[in-house]
Order: structure tokens, then sequence, then C-alpha cells
């Protein structure tokens, strides 16, 4: 019986780094926070509206920033 | 002393295998359970909290409309019509004087404001171009342009030094303003207005102004518009 000592010594040893895993892993979800992504827009957008309404060019105007010498 | 038979020593070492295994098995289950949740950190050891603040690309409008009201142009040359000009109670009309009917609140502008906390290129396309916004061929083509200018204020189009918010007129490695006045001559196609618009307060704000030429042949039409789309990217 004696003869089978290292294999359940062995075993032992097995146990013990398989715990240490375990504890490594649990420890370190409880130590560690958890990384929060914050998403920064890279573009943002607005309108605006230009609006005129064109009535009958009926008559002549007097003066004025006429024609399109621009 | 008596010496430990093979048997004994066996049931101690299974013994013990069976006693680590149970011990594992519910230490993890109860340190599962537990919250908040035990840590192997001190209760007297220093701390750090870290923050990144994150670029906020954001802008805002206000007077956002430009309505140049009704306006009749000149029936041999065409009108041009100038936001940045009043048409108020001198009868200004935009620069062609008795064309558009009076409108208060001139002149008039678009006002783009940096909200965020980064700095900003702003651009600015519109959704029609002038042959359709306002039609007409003689004795010119119609034009639609734009210009900006720093808000009084506010002014927010930086400079190259980046200190002085003394805008440049005219863009300079990837600073200034669209100064001049610039023809739309491409609808939904961006135009650059500013280069470096800064999210300072009362540093953060530009003004667009539009000028219309409306030639004489120009179609009747009623509350004719166009929607100026602008866009912030990071600088």
């Amino acid at each position: 019986m004696l003869n089978k000592l290292p294999i359940l010594l062995i075993i032992l040893v097995i146990i013990f780094l398989i715990t240490s895993l375990f504890s490594f892993i649990m420890m370190e979800k409880v130590v560690t926070p958890e990384r929060v992504e914050v998403k920064k827009p890279q573009t943002s957008t607005a309108a605006g509206i230009v609006q005129v309404s064109i009535a009958n060019p009926g008559y002549e105007k007097e003066e004025g920033n006429n024609g399109a010498g621009i | 002393m008596e010496q430990v038979s093979d048997k004994t020593i066996m049931f101690l070492l299974i013994a013990a295998i069976i006693i680590s295994i149970g011990g594992t098995i519910v230490s993890i289950n109860r340190l599962n359970q537990l919250i908040p949740r035990v840590t192997g950190l001190g209760t007297t050891t220093t701390g750090k909290v870290n923050v990144t603040l994150a670029n906020v690309n954001s802008i805002s409008i206000t007077d956002s409309q430009i309505d140049f009201g009704s306006c009749s142009p000149n029936s041999s040359t065409g009108s041009n019509l100038s936001s940045n000009i009043s048409n108020g109670t001198t009868w200004q009309s935009w620069g062609s004087p008795g064309v558009c009917v009076s409108i208060v609140n001139s002149p008039d502008n678009i006002t783009i404001k940096n909200d965020g906390n980064t700095n900003l290129n702003i651009s600015v396309k519109t959704n029609v171009i002038a042959s359709t916004f306002i039609g007409g061929d003689s004795p010119y083509g119609p034009l639609f342009m734009f210009s900006v200018k720093n808000d009084s204020d506010s002014p927010g189009c930086n400079n190259a030094t980046g200190t002085t918010w003394t805008a440049q007129k005219e863009f300079n490695i990837g600073r200034g303003m669209a100064w001049n006045w610039s023809n739309f001559t491409v609808a939904d196609e961006d135009y650059l207005a500013c280069a470096n618009l800064t999210p300072v307060a009362n540093r953060d704000s530009i003004n667009l102004f539009v000028k219309l030429y409306i030639p004489a042949d120009a179609p009747q039409k009623t509350d004719t518009n166009a929607t100026l789309t602008f866009t912030a990217t990071n600088w």
C-alpha cells in the first residue's frame, strides 16, 4: 500500500495547484474594476435654413447693388 | 515509539485529499456569495482614481434661419441680396434698396457655436444649388454664396497661434475661415467654413452670412428655401 504514496502525493499537489489557480481567477475578478468604454463622437451636425420669396420683377429699381458684379 | 501502520497513513492521506477538495468547493461558493465582495486589499492602503475625459464633439445653431422676405429683382439687371447688410428702416433692402419688403432682425446670419470641449473644423453644405433654389439665367445665372465671420461677442475661429482668437481671413495651415464669398456650385458637398473653432467660453462662435443673386427672369416662387447642414469634425 505504501508504494502508492508518491501517486497520492502527486494528486495532492495537482489539487493544490488547481485550487490556487481558481483562487487567483476569483480574486482577479473581485479586485479588478470593470473597464467602462466611453465612445466619443467624431462628428456632429446641425442645420439652418435660407429662405426667400421671389415676386414678379415688374418694375425698374432706382438704385442699389444690382447686377452680378460680384 | 510505535510504528504507524500503512493503512493508517493511507487513511490520513485520503482524508486530507477529501478535506482539501471539500474545503476548496465550500470556500469558492461562499466567496461568490459575499456582497460586497471581500478582497485582499488592506483597509488602510491608498487608492487611485483614474479618469479619462473624452473629446466631446458638439455644435449648436442659434438663429438658424436667414429669411430674405419677399423680393422683386430688378427687371433688367437682377439683384444682389446680402444678409450682412441691413434690410431695416433705412430700406437698404439687403444692399438692393427697394427690392425686398422690409424685414426686421436684419442683418441676418446663422450662428454656429462649439458646445464641446475640443477644437473643431466646421463645414457647410447645401441641399440645393442656385439654379434650383432661385432659377433664371438673364442677364446672368443665379448665385448662392456664403461667407463666414467671427461672432463679435464670442469670436471662435482661431488663428495660427491658437491664443489670440484673431481669426485669419483665409485658410492657412489648417486655420482661418471662409471670409470671402464662396459660391455653392455643388449640392450635398462639404465646403470648409472654419478650421479650428475653439470651445473656450466666449471664444466659440462664428456667423455665416448668405448672398444671393436673383436674375431678372427668376421665376416667381413663394418661400423657396435651401437647407444648410453644418458638420463638425475634430480639428
